[in-house]
């Protein structure tokens, strides 16, 4: 079901993540793509102390016993599944960047690294915030069209080849959220150092 | 023309007659172009009943939106057809400058049909469109026919074949601008069949993209891109393709004396390292593109000319246990002046000499012999002594001499460059490439040595499905719009998508590429399934199922194909037998190929 | 007289370079104690500028990306990475960034 390996990269990114300040101790959800099943970190395990026994196994149809245990948010990870050519997903919750997603509709980078792997971000608005066919929709539609993309007030998506790849995002959002940030506090106008930097906003 | 020209060539050499029929836009949208637009119209022209080296099979030369938009790496090209050595779906795909210089003449597409009574040429000129007699050139080689055309770098631009062409050889090239070529699976022997020497094109239109801000925003990213990777910035201008030579051997993955071991003692030889200090004059880049790794290599004979590439230096060096360079460049000089696919070619010759070696053949032919490469290239192009069994490829030679099981070869195409046994997920791409053992079509060299993306355990064997799926998909986008898989290396498809929104005015996102790309992939799947390929042929050679490697990194292993197949038929909504589920065809929007793929 | 001075004369562990660290280091081969792949690469480049420069970023702590370590062979980064423990008996092979097809 889950070999050694892929476990070994659950753990050690759920880590991450949670150390680094992307998630609080049992929110946020990870998930790979499997043959044709899912393997998501089930409800209620904590990120950042993840064992064997806190991944489930179901299939797209999800009739399966599986999505007893799965994350609420499995009906969101499907919809990703089935609308891109995603592998991983990770939904965190980046303190900034939600921060930043409360007054903007997309979060544009001012660094150097941001510009160069994000461009933009766009904010995803979504009513009923948790595990609805609303979010589901919504940010599968978004993630189309990139690799991480916000909801409002809530957290990230990110998708990717490998959790890696997915988790790099949700690193380098946050990143530029907080150079945004404090930017911001140190209110001082910015030099424009970025050739084309009014195309990022129509990235 | 923005994006698309909208119109289709459609010439039929039986009765001179020449058209033009609009491109179906919809069509377009969904496949894309290059590759994907030949795939779709050949389900189309070319049924089962349709013998590959008849009148009755066609050729479609294809480009893609962005193909002469000036974007980088957009001077690539494809061409569609069913292959005579495999009888699969072929498509082959080359650089240069043809494929932008036939975008300019105003045609999105080239549709070659029937034969002609005897040799001729094409002829796309501001003068309209021309069917021209050929017959002082039948016989001539490549370079000979190239120049006589006029080939004039960005203005005039020829493909061609050579003698191999003519003589119907299965491994035949379809050459362009001299030394570029579209390779794989015999497509010039399918343009001999039709008597159909060369095919010559002077354009003056212009792909001026629709959103020119959009477009050089693009532009300015792409090349920031290519210009921070190490890869397309130094590895590929500094050493070429042959660059990986050393550390596909170091791991235990480099195929030697066909496919007996995976590590070859002479690597470093035949290495980028090594032509790079020995006979590199200088390096070259094709169309609209900065990457620039085309080697130009001279040998102490005084001989010049492109190459040889990582595959041609390993079919010629490693494959037949050869570790003299210069032996090797001349060798892929002859095949691209008589026209042939120089890993097909090297891999026969290995499998050859194997033959001989164990008493097959009659010969004193045997491993490491650099002095016979040429002679052997030479009669297989016409069909003279072994040549004539090397002609048909490695599969129908070791058939005949009652050793199929030599034959290194999926779907009679023969394997390039990498051992399954060190590398789990290439064997699953073999396995599977719809026009036969191909690394093109999704090469895990990437994930599974060079860390590109990331870097993955190139022993494991589950989850390997995924990402063999995702990259066979994202190599049919490449070769539809049509990219070069090296800016790949730097630049992601998300950035291919907004340059081709900037180009058509029409917005594109990632996911509608890959979508299309897994739409392109599936219905060549049919293709095959429609021409009676099975599961059974989703396989590898008995050597390297069954005969662990025997010493080095990949020690041990074999290829462990099975779980990958199950898995991998299971991610892409596929049954057990391999054909893809109704619901699946109906998501791809390939409701049209339901009725036939389900008889 | 300290033990690890008697073995720093002995170096028998074989560390090959590929593409352009050849001509950055002068050499395409070279020999190093062990220790972790770490302390064997900090080792070779101490006397060695060209290398330590291809290898590291702004000294000797951080590999430049794309650096990719082969301990016989198996991919460093998935053993134990540059903490990676190795002996006189073990191969390294050092490659820069490389490309292909």
């Amino acid at each position: 079901m889950i070999d050694e390996r892929l476990y070994e990269e659950f753990r050690t990114i759920g880590r991450d993540i949670f150390v680094t300040g992307l998630t609080s101790s049992h929110g946020g959800n990870m998930s790979v793509r499997v043959g044709d099943k899912i393997i998501i970190k089930r409800r209620g395990a904590q990120f950042g102390r993840l064992k064997r026994s806190d991944f489930v196994e179901t299939s797209f149809e999800g009739k399966d016993s599986g999505i007893v245990r799965a994350s609420t948010e499995l009906i969101v990870h499907r919809a990703i599944y089935e609308q891109t050519s995603a592998l991983a997903i990770v939904h965190a919750h980046p303190r900034t960047a939600i921060t930043l997603s409360l007054s903007r509709d997309e979060i544009i980078p001012i660094d150097n690294e941001g510009s160069y792997l994000l461009r933009k971000i766009p904010v995803v608005s979504v009513e009923m915030a948790s595990g609805s066919s609303e979010m589901a929709t919504k940010i599968s539609e978004a993630l189309r069209g990139y690799k991480i993309v916000m909801q409002r007030g809530h957290g990230c998506f990110s998708t990717g080849q490998t959790l890696e790849e997915a988790y790099a995002w949700v690193s380098a959002l946050e990143e530029a959220s907080d150079i945004i940030l404090e930017h911001k506090l140190l209110g001082e106008p910015m030099i424009e150092y970025r050739k084309h930097s009014d195309a990022y906003a129509k990235w | 023309m923005q994006g698309w020209a909208g119109k289709i060539l459609d010439i039929d050499l039986s009765d001179n007659s020449i058209e033009t029929v609009p491109l179906d836009m919809e069509m377009a949208r969904q496949f894309l172009g290059g590759r994907g637009l030949g795939a779709r119209l050949l389900w189309d022209l070319v049924g089962p009943e349709v013998e590959p080296l008849s009148p009755e099979n066609v050729l479609i030369f294809s480009t893609g939106p962005i193909t002469a938009s000036s974007s980088q790496t957009s001077n690539r090209f494809n061409v569609s057809t069913k292959s005579p050595l495999t009888d699969t779906i072929l498509h082959s795909n080359s650089g240069g400058w043809w494929g932008m210089q036939f975008k300019r003449t105003g045609y999105d597409a080239l549709i070659v049909r029937g034969k002609a009574e005897t040799p001729v040429m094409i002829e796309i000129t501001a003068d309209g469109v021309q069917i021209k007699d050929a017959q002082h050139l039948w016989g001539k080689s490549v370079f000979e026919t190239t120049e006589a055309l006029g080939q004039d770098r960005n203005k005039r631009n020829v493909m061609c074949i050579g003698p191999a062409g003519e003589n119907m050889v299965r491994i035949a090239a379809i050459m362009n601008d001299k030394e570029r070529a579209l390779a794989r699976g015999g497509g010039g022997a399918v343009m001999g069949s039709k008597n159909l020497k060369a095919i010559v094109v002077e354009g003056s239109e212009k792909n001026r993209p629709e959103d020119q801000d959009q477009f050089k925003f693009m532009l300015y990213e792409t090349r920031k891109l290519l210009k921070a990777s190490p890869l397309t910035s130094q590895a590929l201008p500094e050493f070429g393709t042959a660059v990986v030579m050393n550390v596909v051997n170091e791991i235990g993955a480099l195929p030697t004396r066909n496919f007996q071991q995976s590590q070859f003692e002479g690597a470093d030889k035949i290495s980028g390292e090594a032509i790079t200090d020995e006979i590199l004059v200088k390096n070259q880049a094709c169309w609209a593109c900065p990457i620039t790794c085309t080697r130009i290599s001279k040998t102490s004979s005084g001989k010049e000319g492109e190459g040889p590439e990582f595959e041609s230096a390993w079919a010629f060096g490693a494959q037949c246990g050869i570790d003299n360079l210069e032996a090797i460049t001349e060798a892929n000089f002859l095949c691209n002046d008589l026209g042939i696919d120089t890993i097909s070619m090297g891999n026969t010759i290995g499998c050859a000499m194997e033959l001989s070696e164990c008493g097959y053949i009659e010969s004193d032919l045997g491993f490491g012999q650099a002095d016979k490469l040429l002679g052997l290239i030479h009669d297989t192009a016409y069909r003279q002594g072994i040549g004539d069994d090397l002609a048909e490829g490695s599969y129908r030679m070791a058939e005949k001499y009652n050793a199929p099981e030599l034959s290194m070869t999926v779907k009679k195409l023969e394997m390039p460059a990498y051992d399954p046994r060190g590398m789990q997920g290439q064997g699953l791409v073999y396995a599977t490439s719809n026009r036969g053992a191909c690394h093109e079509t999704g090469n895990m060299l990437g994930p599974e040595v060079l860390a590109l993306p990331r870097l993955i355990d190139r022993f494991a064997t589950q989850g390997k499905a995924g990402i063999v799926s995702v990259h066979q998909d994202s190599a049919a986008v490449i070769d539809s719009l049509v990219f070069c898989k090296f800016a790949n290396m730097a630049v992601s498809v998300e950035f291919f998508a907004r340059t081709l929104s900037a180009v058509t005015g029409e917005t594109f996102t990632e996911e509608d590429l890959m979508q299309a790309g897994e739409r392109i992939w599936t219905l060549e799947r049919l293709y095959n399934l429609r021409e009676g390929f099975t599961r059974e042929d989703d396989t590898l050679p008995e050597r390297l199922l069954n005969n662990p490697v025997q010493e080095g990194p990949s020690e041990g292993f074999t290829a462990n194909l099975a779980p990958m197949i199950k898995e991998y038929y299971a991610f892409r909504a596929w049954d057990e037998n391999g054909i893809p589920r109704p619901h699946k065809l109906r998501e791809l929007g390939l409701d049209f190929a339901i009725e036939e793929a389900y008889d | 007289m300290h033990a690890s001075e008697n073995f720093r004369l002995i170096k028998f562990m074989k560390i090959k370079l590929f593409g352009g660290l050849r001509q950055k280091a002068g050499t395409a081969e070279l020999n190093g104690s062990g220790g972790t792949v770490r302390e064997v690469l900090q080792e070779i480049s101490a006397e060695n500028d060209g290398l330590s420069e291809a290898l590291f970023v702004d000294g000797a702590e951080d590999l430049r990306p794309h650096i990719r370590i082969m301990v016989n062979g198996i991919d460093s980064e998935l053993m134990a990475g540059l903490e990676t423990a190795v002996s006189g008996d073990d191969q390294l092979a050092i490659f820069p960034p490389i490309a292909g097809g």
